[in-house]
């Protein structure tokens, strides 16, 4: 007797139960229960996931920044790095308060929302005040231009160069050059 | 466009018909199977039978959403092993099985019928002692005697994978037989 063939027929025996009769029926009135497979759900189905994700794409497409690339190393600085030397009458409001107050200056505010551009705090402090005519610190170029006045009020006063003194006990004594290599050939020499 | 309409609803309406109909071919072709596929985990009639039914009302739901129909007995095979498997976890503690089993009906003295039962019960504790990969290759292979081809096509994996897995399972049933 061989014992694999033995080991097959009784698992063959041991798993070849069988259903009762009225299960095949049970089913059908148990599947005429449930919903119809319908085909307009499979297509539907498919349509809305379709649907979604294209939303989705859509939605974060719009929702990324557009900046231009920097130059490797070089970061952006924040928004608060610009802001923080602008005084509080250009500065906009503070997100808890933005709708507590309206906008003092319009232009001036929109002025600051502009995209970021990068730039040293002196130089955008030395705007600023530029912006403002903050003339106490800063030199106007108007008055610098205004040359017909300017050119008349100037009086250009001859002065006298003083003598050079060359003594006349030092020598300068004359440098030779000399060749180092020459080399003769039918030519010539050179060197 | 209202005729237009009309052709596309009663075609699909066609198509559900026909559906329903094909669905109807194969619950009856693999009913069987299913139930052997649950009584081979639970091994207990009625909840063999709940959950092969389980298995049907799911399979009728998505029926629309197999794309290839030739997949059906692999995709109800595996849908009704997971949801026995799911339902031992949830019964373990439930003692009574029927370990009644056609090898009993088919022996006629009391004293053979015990013997019999008993290496019946010792036969399904080594199954169960099995990995569930090696165990699902068995019983498969041993239900409605499934080649390994079949039983290759039934779990999608290589034919080589399924005889080694059968080769390994059938060594370690001898092995806990003896």
């Amino acid at each position: 007797m061989n014992p694999k063939s033995e080991l097959d027929r009784e698992l063959e025996a041991l798993l070849g139960a069988e259903p009762s009769a009225e299960f095949v029926s049970r089913v059908k009135k148990r599947i005429a229960k449930t919903p119809e497979p319908t085909v307009w759900n499979a297509y539907w189905t498919v349509f809305a996931a379709g649907a979604v994700a294209a939303t989705i794409v859509l939605a974060v497409f719009l929702a990324m920044p557009h900046r231009t690339d920097l130059p490797g190393g070089i970061k952006p600085l924040p928004d608060s790095a610009m802001l923080s030397n602008v005084p509080p009458t250009l500065a906009p409001p503070a997100s808890g308060s933005r709708n507590t107050a309206a906008p003092r200056n319009p232009v001036l505010l929109k002025a600051v929302k502009e995209p970021e551009i990068l730039i040293a705090p002196e130089e955008a402090a030395a705007l600023r005040r530029l912006i403002r005519g903050d003339s106490s610190r800063w030199t106007g170029l108007s008055n610098s231009l205004d040359f017909p006045s300017a050119v008349s009020d100037i009086s250009v006063q001859p002065q006298r160069v003083p003598a050079i003194a060359v003594a006349s006990n030092e020598s300068i004594e004359p440098i030779s050059i000399e060749p180092s290599i020459s080399v003769a050939s039918p030519k010539g020499v050179t060197q | 466009m209202h005729e237009y309409t009309e052709t596309i609803t009663g075609a699909l309406l066609s198509m559900e018909q026909d559906l329903k109909l094909e669905f109807e071919a194969r619950l009856t072709e693999c009913s069987t199977l299913a139930y052997r596929v649950a009584y081979s985990v639970l091994r207990n009639s009625e909840s063999s039978e709940d959950v092969a039914q389980e298995a049907f009302a799911r399979a009728y739901s998505n029926f629309a959403r197999l794309r290839d129909r030739n997949s059906f007995r692999a995709w109800l095979v595996r849908m009704t092993w997971r949801l026995a498997i799911d339902q031992l976890r949830a019964d373990r503690r439930r003692s009574a099985r029927e370990a009644v089993s056609t090898v009993t009906e088919a022996v006629q003295t009391p004293a053979q019928n015990v013997i019999a039962r008993e290496r019946a019960t010792r036969l399904w504790q080594a199954i169960d002692a099995l990995p569930e990969k090696l165990r699902i290759v068995v019983v498969l292979a041993g239900i409605e005697e499934h080649d390994t081809r079949e039983v290759a096509v039934l779990l999608e994996v290589p034919e080589g994978t399924v005889k080694s897995r059968l080769f390994h399972a059938r060594q370690r049933l001898k092995e806990m037989l003896q």
